[in-house]
């Protein structure tokens, strides 16, 4: 540490910050301005040469009048070169999606999983009515004898109860509540309605793989009801030809691969893929979203199956984003259901009513599915 | 260039954190919940949103970039300059966890990415029977990791359990990496 002059120092130093500074400048244009990476690169620059503007003030201690005003100068002119680098690219004040050739990936995906749909058991035409009478034993919940699910259910737990819900022909009651959460899988042509012993507070529920089928979860899930509590969260997957009444869910629905359904739901989040031919009963309190859809439509929720806090929010069901249609035009994959055609209220109650020797055709029909859902 | 502007934020106590994962992950709600926003009426991310936390004397620029499968494609349009890469896993999603391991380790080759220290969060752990973080860890063989220094950190954007301790983690490393020169 010899006695370096400072104002040489200063001088070197100025020169290596002028020269970074410059270089950033000219990179600047290099940036995108998609995600304002080049805004941040711009605020970069120009907090960079604030500071090196006050290390000349600082220097004033030192630096003769004049080497001060030439570094000055010089600090102006870096200055009005980022001026002149941004007056060249107007940046952008919102977010904008480039169409990419890559499109149309997320809208294949589900197809083939579709085909798995039609393989299952041919089942025996089965009402499983498991809205649990009162005299209905606990003791139910052990279910160790039974023969365990043919086909692999996607999660680890609620093997037990699909078993018992597909060895069983006319009425049957599946008990839910040793559970840790709510998954059916594989079946054909099943009415099954979830009890209210079936609730469990804050679990989350997956429907997958099902083919001609009418679930009705309304029961478990309200909260109002006696021992209902909403789902954390749902997921469904890979459903063809049915109709799915999911209930109350205090968070997510996410909805894959259906086709030629009808889904009725109230949730604070609705998540939409791949689906086809679906009409959609929402009470949802944020924007739904699609994404690789077609031909899916959008009513309300029946004031009968809200319960009165759902009431009480505001149902965006009606203002949807499809991230496959992110122009001003209308997307042409999703509209609203017009109110005649709508499934009243009445409608609903009636055909989800627990009856004997009704058959499954009638009740997708009566609900507005089923008319040529192929296979 | 690069690493001039990397030094010039770290004197001045900045870190930029891209958030990342799959949709439904939770991303925006953790957000919110750290800024303390109402977390109930979050809507899908179109696109991105960008927030800035003081945090322990640092200056957090937090990148929550919307995870929808259209949305993808455009991550690596936030990949430059990233200090920390915070993956968010939705515990509770069984049926997509191939998915995210795939997008996680295909992320984990990116050049641009190379500098970042990874931080797993196991979102919705308030939800009964959701993944553990043993289960999540080996779904997404986080321990094949060997480019990037990474933890995993149970949590819920409903509770806000864990998620300052994450960030508490992201901080110390980035300490201990970035601020020595
Ligand atoms: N129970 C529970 N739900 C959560 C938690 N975190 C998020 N959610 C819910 O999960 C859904 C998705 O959350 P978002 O924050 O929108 O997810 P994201 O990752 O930002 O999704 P994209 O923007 O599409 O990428 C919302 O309905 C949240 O309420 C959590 O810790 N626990
Ligand atoms: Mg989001």
């Amino acid at each position: 540490m010899t006695s370096e002059d400072p104002k040489d120092r200063f001088y070197r130093q100025f020169k290596i910050s002028v020269a970074s500074i410059e270089e950033q400048i000219s990179s600047l244009p290099s940036f995108s301005s998609v995600g304002g990476e080049r805004q941040y690169a711009v605020e970069h620059v120009l907090s960079s040469i604030s500071r090196l503007s006050n290390d000349v003030a600082d220097a004033s201690a030192f630096l003769p009048a004049y080497d001060q005003r030439t570094y000055s100068d010089k600090v102006k002119e870096l200055r009005d070169e980022v001026a002149k680098a941004q007056a060249q690219f107007t940046p952008k004040a919102r977010f904008q999606f480039k169409r990419r050739p890559t499109d149309g990936a997320g809208a294949g995906a589900g197809t083939s999983a579709g085909a798995r749909l039609d393989s299952r058991r041919p089942n025996p035409v089965g009402r499983v009515d498991a809205a649990a009478p009162p005299a209905e034993p606990k003791a139910r919940d052990t279910l160790g004898s039974l023969p365990t699910a043919a086909t692999g259910t996607a999660g680890v737990v609620a093997k037990n109860y699909n078993a018992e819900i597909a060895s069983g022909s006319g009425v049957r009651k599946p008990s839910f509540s040793a559970a840790r959460d709510i998954a059916l899988s594989d079946h054909q042509r099943m009415h099954i309605t979830l009890p209210v012993s079936a609730a469990r507070a804050t679990s989350a529920g997956t429907l997958t793989n099902l083919d001609r089928c009418v679930v009705d979860m309304s029961a478990p899930t309200t909260s109002g009801s006696a021992h209902g509590a909403p789902f954390a969260s749902l997921a469904l997957k890979d459903i063809a030809g049915s109709v799915i009444v999911a209930g109350h869910v205090d968070g997510p629905v996410h909805v894959t691969n259906v086709r030629d359904s009808a889904i009725m739901v109230a949730a604070r989040q609705v998540r939409i893929h791949d689906c086809d031919n679906v009409v959609f009963y929402l009470h949802c309190a944020s924007r739904p979203i699609i994404e690789g859809c077609k031909g899916v439509r959008f009513g309300k929720t029946p004031e009968g199956y809200l319960t009165e806090q759902e009431k009480k929010t505001p149902n965006l069901y009606d203002q949807v984003d499809d991230f496959k249609w992110l122009k001003a035009t209308e997307s042409p994959n999703w509209s609203l259901l017009p109110e005649p055609e709508a499934i009243p209220e009445s409608v609903w109650k009636k055909a989800l009513a627990p009856g004997p020797g009704v058959v499954i055709e009638d009740t997708l029909h009566a609900l507005g599915v089923g008319k040529s859902s192929g296979a | 260039m690069l690493s001039i502007l990397r030094k010039a934020r770290l004197k001045d106590k900045e870190l930029r954190i891209l958030m990342l994962g799959l949709d439904n992950a939770g991303k925006t709600t953790i957000v919110k919940w750290i800024m303390g926003e109402d977390v109930n009426t979050v809507s899908p991310t179109l696109g991105f949103i960008i927030k800035t936390i003081d945090f322990d004397g640092y200056k957090l620029n937090i990148w929550d970039v919307g995870g929808q499968k259209t949305l993808r494609s455009y991550w690596r349009n936030y990949f430059e300059k990233t200090d920390a890469l915070i993956w968010v896993v939705d515990s509770t999603d069984r049926l997509r966890v191939a998915d995210c391991r795939e997008e996680l380790h295909g992320l984990l080759l990116e050049e641009r990415l190379s500098g970042a220290s990874l931080l797993v969060f196991a979102n919705k752990q308030d939800v009964q029977g959701c993944m553990t973080t043993q289960e999540l860890s080996q779904e997404l063989r986080l321990d094949e990791i060997r480019t990037h220094r990474w933890t995993i950190f149970r949590c819920s954007a409903m509770t806000g359990q864990n998620l300052k301790e994450g960030l508490a983690w992201v901080v110390e490393d980035a300490k201990a990496r970035l601020f020595l020169y």
